[in-house]
């Protein structure tokens, strides 16, 4: 089995315009050997080399495999492909020495020099090395970062360039084996091309380095506020050499940024401005870290980082993560109306988090990680510390996910959609993505399930074996969206929901076990219906309700009564009968709701954009308000159902806890005291008697129930 | 020669990176949340290489969300961003006022406009 390698390839000193020369000199710097190489002028993607999905930082490729032995027109009786550029070269219709080049095997630590000439001013060149024999090792030139492509230009404009550096890096494929992008194993097609086959967990160091090229930032940047310490934690990209962690209190450290080729010291004042920007950590590069302990903090006080990564001779990244302006944390004395911890991800996490009961808390964010902290009620230290480091989807998250036990497998399963229009299925174990899909191209609604295990025998019959879940889109079209049915199994598309007159679909569905229903809301685009009712056996639509505005808040279940409750976009409450899809009652709150109306059996509470938290009885197609308490911007709401009590989040910065029966307003949390954000909508962990709630500044925070 | 000290040097032939952007709403004219679907950004980079981030900042100040791009060197790339906003998180905490969006690359900020976003 090979280990990581890495070879350096360099291109210098090319002749003048039209006619370039490029002297190639390719170095292998470890104590691993490439066998052959293959240099082309043609990119290689087309030969078969088929991105890695999902993974923008380590892209794999499926191109051959060992004992690929064919005999065809290009290869004289049964000879193995892998590791073979003459093959490679053959199949793709290059021509040595024109537009494609044989590079001899390269000892540890050896070097050959190749000459290319090309009059092509587009050229791009890709580089290719391989392990013949019985490993099926392979390397491949490619931009840092850039899974798009294997190759880089050789021009700019018309002009050659005139120095250009790559760092390459191998790629291990014995170690992992090749899916087929929904978990299922496979084998690549032999010979090539092999598409649809893909490697799916990179292990070695891969990029490319263009001129100038900053070093990358780490990823997944968050800190865990404990007593009178922040915890930071992320995750290291290669290249790297280490970090350089600066901190200031009050306001972002954006008053610094690092030189190249400095140094920098624990301690070292970086920006006198007040308050001073300090080094709090650093990497002596020799060896990286990637968690910090940040100690000695005064708690209620906001501390602002920055994380600097290095490598290639103290070139920094620009610290720009989560964003430009870091990320702060404020410790916390855990007492009074402290929170119990906080847990800093630097982008808005409003949505409502979802609680695996007494064990752990799960949310997700703008910065399209999904997050999982722990809850260990008892043992303050690890309280509110990371159960897996942050799964990083393709784009910004603001759905709740759904967790769920999946048919054919142990433990539970988070699902949830990005704003990229990509589904992930995550183990709450580990954070392993089981399976990943695309539907459309905006996922903004919470995806629904429906399990196999509670099914009716309709469902199982039409479904052996699997769940199914449902994905809507948010498309950028008032027309064109979907709701697709992806088997829990691997992903796969079961059935597709189109119309051609779907407007947006932004909030959660409600499935009717018993009527093998789905009920989706959307806009109304054009008059279009905005209450579809489809069958989840095959998508077929059984119901398609007009003139009722608007909904952007998606159905609930209210099983007392059996009906769907929805609220339109101008606050119209309504209630759907299951087995009749027909409107039973409706009523107009006299404001846009901010979030689904909250069903409580014959009745709901809803949060109004006005400013007001209200609760409401039914009572046949008789709609009776029974309190209204004044709350800014008020998020979704919860209910504790042991202690009686209603919880809100607020745009003034405060979590509040109400009377169920009276809407009084019992208590008053501030977020951060002296400070403003708007406070998400928060949800219960009944067993651990915790309230779990976001803010739109970027952190997820646990307080006691009830409400200190 | 080791991989890891190869120094960085820049292609003689490349200008300083630079970016324009031009924003654009859906649908045209819309201003308010509960009309506006999205607001679009089609930018243009010169010269850019590496790493590109789009920061969308709110009315108070904070980034709200952002866009990573690598790109390789190119005389021109034409690049293309939305931000969602019907049924999204801005309406529903009703995120109105002067919007701000930002092109980063390195240290530099390569581009900035702003917009109005009305209750």
């Amino acid at each position: 089995m090979n280990a990581l390698r890495r070879a350096a390839l360099l291109v210098l000193w090319p002749a003048l315009a039209q006619a370039a020369s490029f002297p190639i000199t390719i170095s292998n710097s470890t104590t691993s050997a490439w066998s052959a190489g293959l240099l082309s002028l043609k990119i290689l993607l087309p030969l078969g080399l088929t991105p890695q999905p999902g993974s923008p930082y380590y892209p794999g490729y499926a191109f051959s495999t060992a004992g690929c032995n064919v005999s065809d027109a290009f290869c004289s009786g049964a000879c193995d492909d892998t590791g073979n550029p003459t093959v490679l070269a053959q199949r793709a219709g290059l021509t040595l020495g024109t537009n494609a080049w044989l590079v001899p095997a390269l000892a540890a630590g050896g070097s050959a020099t190749i000459t290319i000439t090309t009059t092509d001013t587009t050229a791009r060149l890709s580089y290719m090395a391989f392990v013949v024999g019985s490993t099926d090792d392979w390397l491949a030139l490619h931009p840092t970062g850039v899974s798009g492509t294997l190759s880089v230009p050789l021009f700019s404009g018309t002009t050659p360039l005139e120095n250009v550096s790559f760092e390459l890096g191998g790629y291990d494929s014995n170690t992992v084996s090749m899916t087929d992008g929904n978990a299922a194993s496979c084998t690549p097609a032999c010979p090539v091309p092999a598409t649809g086959c893909y490697v799916s967990q990179g292990n070695g160091t891969v990029g490319s380095t263009l001129p100038a090229q900053p070093t990358p930032n780490v990823l997944s940047l968050t800190v865990v506020a404990g007593n009178g310490a922040n915890t930071l934690r992320w995750t290291n990209v290669g290249p790297h050499d280490g970090v350089v962690i600066v901190r200031r209190t009050g306001s972002a450290a954006t008053l610094f940024t690092p030189v190249a080729g400095t140094t920098y010291t624990v301690g070292q004042t970086v920006n006198a401005t007040a308050p001073a920007t300090t080094v709090v950590y650093a990497d002596n590069g020799a060896t990286a870290s990637s968690t910090f302990v940040d100690t000695g903090l005064t708690n209620g006080t906001r501390y602002f980082y920055k994380v600097f990564a290095f490598a290639n001779g103290r070139r920094y990244a620009n610290g720009a993560v989560p964003s430009s302006a870091g990320i702060f944390s404020e410790p916390t004395a855990k007492t009074g109306q402290a929170p119990l911890w906080c847990y800093s991800v630097g982008l808005p996490t409003m949505q409502q988090p979802v609680t695996e009961l007494g064990a752990a808390v799960f949310t997700a964010s703008n910065t399209g990680g999904v997050t999982a902290s722990k809850t260990t009620v008892g043992t303050p230290a690890t309280d509110g510390t990371e159960r897996w480091r942050p799964v990083q989807l393709t784009a910004a998250i603001q759905n709740r996910a759904t967790v769920v036990p999946l048919q054919g497998r142990s433990g539970r399963y988070l699902i949830t959609g990005d704003q990229g229009g990509k589904v992930f299925a995550i183990d709450s174990s580990n954070g392993s993505v089981i399976w990943q899909a695309t539907v459309g191209t905006n996922i903004q609604a919470q995806v629904a399930v429906q399990l196999y295990a509670f099914a009716n025998a309709a469902f199982t019959a039409a479904q052996p074996g699997r769940d199914l879940v449902f994905v809507a889109t948010r498309n950028a079209s008032a027309t064109n969206n979907q709701v697709t049915a992806l088997s829990s199994v691997n992903g796969s598309v079961v059935w597709t929901y189109q119309p051609g007159n779907l407007d947006i679909v932004s909030g959660g569905m409600a499935v009717d076990y018993t009527n093998n229903r789905l009920w989706v809301a959307a806009r109304d685009n054009a008059g279009s219906a905005s209450v579809r009712v489809l069958s989840t056996l095959n998508g077929a639509q059984q119901a398609a309700l007009t003139g009722l505005g608007p909904v952007d808040y998606g159905f609930n279940l209210d099983f007392t009564s059996q009906q769907a409750y929805t609220v339109n976009n101008t606050g119209t409450a309504r209630g759907f009968s299951l087995a009749a899809m027909t409107q039973v009652w409706s009523f107009a709150m006299g404001g846009a709701p901010t979030s689904y109306i909250f069903p409580l059996g014959n009745g709901f509470i809803a949060s109004l954009g006005t400013g007001a938290v209200r609760r409401y009885t039914v009572a046949g197609t008789t709609v009776t308000q029974n309190w209204t308490t004044a709350v800014a911007g008020p998020s979704g709401v919860t209910v504790d159902y042991t202690n009686q009590k209603v919880l809100v989040g607020s745009s003034d910065g405060n979590l509040r806890q109400l009377n169920l029966s009276t809407g009084v307003v019992e208590k008053t949390v501030p977020f951060t005291p002296g400070t403003s954000t708007t406070v998400g909508w928060p949800t219960i962990d009944a067993t651990a008697g915790r309230v779990h709630v976001g803010s739109l500044d970027g952190r997820l925070c646990a307080w006691p129930l009830p409400l200190p | 020669m080791d991989a890891d000290s190869i120094p960085a040097v820049a292609a003689r032939a490349v200008s300083e990176p630079s970016a324009d952007l031009l924003l654009t709403r859906t649908p045209l004219g819309a201003l308010s949340l509960a009309e506006l679907r999205e607001v679009k950004v089609q930018l243009v980079a010169h010269f850019v290489s590496g790493e590109l981030t789009v920061e969308w900042v709110d009315p108070a100040g904070a980034v709200y969300d952002r866009n990573l791009v690598t790109l390789e060197t190119a005389e021109r790339r034409e690049l293309n961003f939305q931000l969602p906003v019907a049924g999204t998180l801005m309406q529903t905490s009703a995120l109105t006022g002067t919007w701000q969006v930002r092109v980063l690359h390195g240290e530099r900020t390569l581009a900035s406009s702003t917009f109005e976003v009305m209750p």
